[in-house]
């Protein structure tokens, strides 16, 4: 097994609207990305800039579902979805958005539907597809962080979907409010409160158990 | 205890070994196939439609013909007049008058079946005095 990733600094999960490292990171890419998209309009170069993007996001896209459904087999399976729906939707796209935002977006949709889905199938409710996930979380081998790292992923589970999404996009993925305003279709200062709120019942959680 | 007072740290999942090169492939393997699937509907479309056409016109033309043949939609197929009822079809003027009685709705206005009563009533009468 290969863990992905880098370690990182703690400091980049404040809460100011300054844009993070790595959204500066995604700033320099935005001339890339046009490059790669004008590449694709055309029949000759398009599956070769295709496979540009995908291995350009494949580890971003797919840690970003696996943060949401815990399974590396649900994670997989999504993340070759995000990437077919965004072969079949890449020609509409338009440039008014970045390509990794809009990646971002329709990740988090299949996340979102997946899991609702999953709560629809089986009718129960929140808390047990809590249980479920950490479940998986605890069981299935597949986590390889530390005891803390466990506990505040089983934090993470008690919050509701697009929170822990919100969440997830702020502190592990350094994304600015912007970007996350992109993504999520939400105004920045729901962003900034659900954060805070988020932040709070964590540090609750982490407090009492 | 403070979010901050945990080392961040992404390294909690893992994955096997080479995922993400074959992950590549999956995906490139997904599309071919959507590509393919999406191609091969377009015929069994198309037959689709054909058969829909065909079936409406069909039904169409069963349709036409059905009402050309039958009777009741001829439209040359006129009623008899009051005077081929009268005089061809041997009906007698009594059996007239109980018809039209028969018909006389009991709402209708009473006038109008006393009219139809005297005038025969007259008849008889101008008939006998001859």
């Amino acid at each position: 097994m290969k863990h992905i990733g880098s370690r990182r600094s703690q400091s980049q999960a404040e809460s100011s609207d300054k844009p993070t490292a790595k959204s500066a990171e995604n700033t320099n890419t935005v001339a890339d990305e046009r490059e790669l998209l004008n590449r694709f309009k055309q029949e000759a170069s398009k599956n070769q800039a295709f496979e540009q993007i995908v291995r350009k996001y494949r580890q971003r896209i797919y840690m970003h579902i696996r943060k949401m459904v815990i399974d590396h087999d649900d994670a997989d399976d999504l993340t070759q979805e995000v990437f077919v729906k965004a072969w079949r939707n890449l020609d509409s796209f338009r440039q008014e958005a970045q390509l990794f935002t809009w990646l971002y977006r329709i990740a988090s949709n299949e996340c979102l539907n997946f899991l609702d889905k999953k709560r629809r199938r089986f009718l129960i409710p929140v808390y047990n597809v809590c249980k479920e996930l950490t479940k998986k979380l605890e069981t299935h081998g597949n986590f390889s962080g530390d005891e803390i790292q466990l506990k505040l992923q089983k934090a993470l589970l008690r919050l509701p979907d697009k929170q822990r999404l919100v969440f997830n996009l702020r502190y592990y993925d350094e994304l600015s409010y912007e970007e996350i305003a992109e993504i999520t279709g939400t105004s920045k200062g729901a962003l900034k409160a659900s954060y805070h709120h988020a932040v709070k019942k964590i540090e609750n959680y982490l407090t009492e158990n | 205890m403070k979010l901050q007072d945990i080392p961040k740290n992404d390294e909690i999942f893992s994955v096997p070994e080479g995922y993400f090169d074959a992950l590549s492939d999956s995906i490139a393997r997904r599309i071919r196939n959507d590509r393919h699937a999406s191609t091969a509907k377009k015929p069994i479309l198309k037959a689709v439609y054909r058969v829909a056409a065909a079936v409406t016109i069909a039904f169409a033309a069963t349709a036409i013909a059905y009402r050309a043949v039958t009777p009741d939609y001829q439209s040359d197929a006129s009623p008899l007049s009051v005077e081929e009822i009268l005089f061809e079809q041997d009906i007698s003027e009594t059996e007239l008058l109980d018809f039209y009685l028969a018909q006389t709705d009991e709402n209708t206005d009473f006038t109008a079946e006393d009219e139809i009563l005297f005038e025969f009533l007259d008849t008889d009468t101008e008939d006998l005095t001859d």
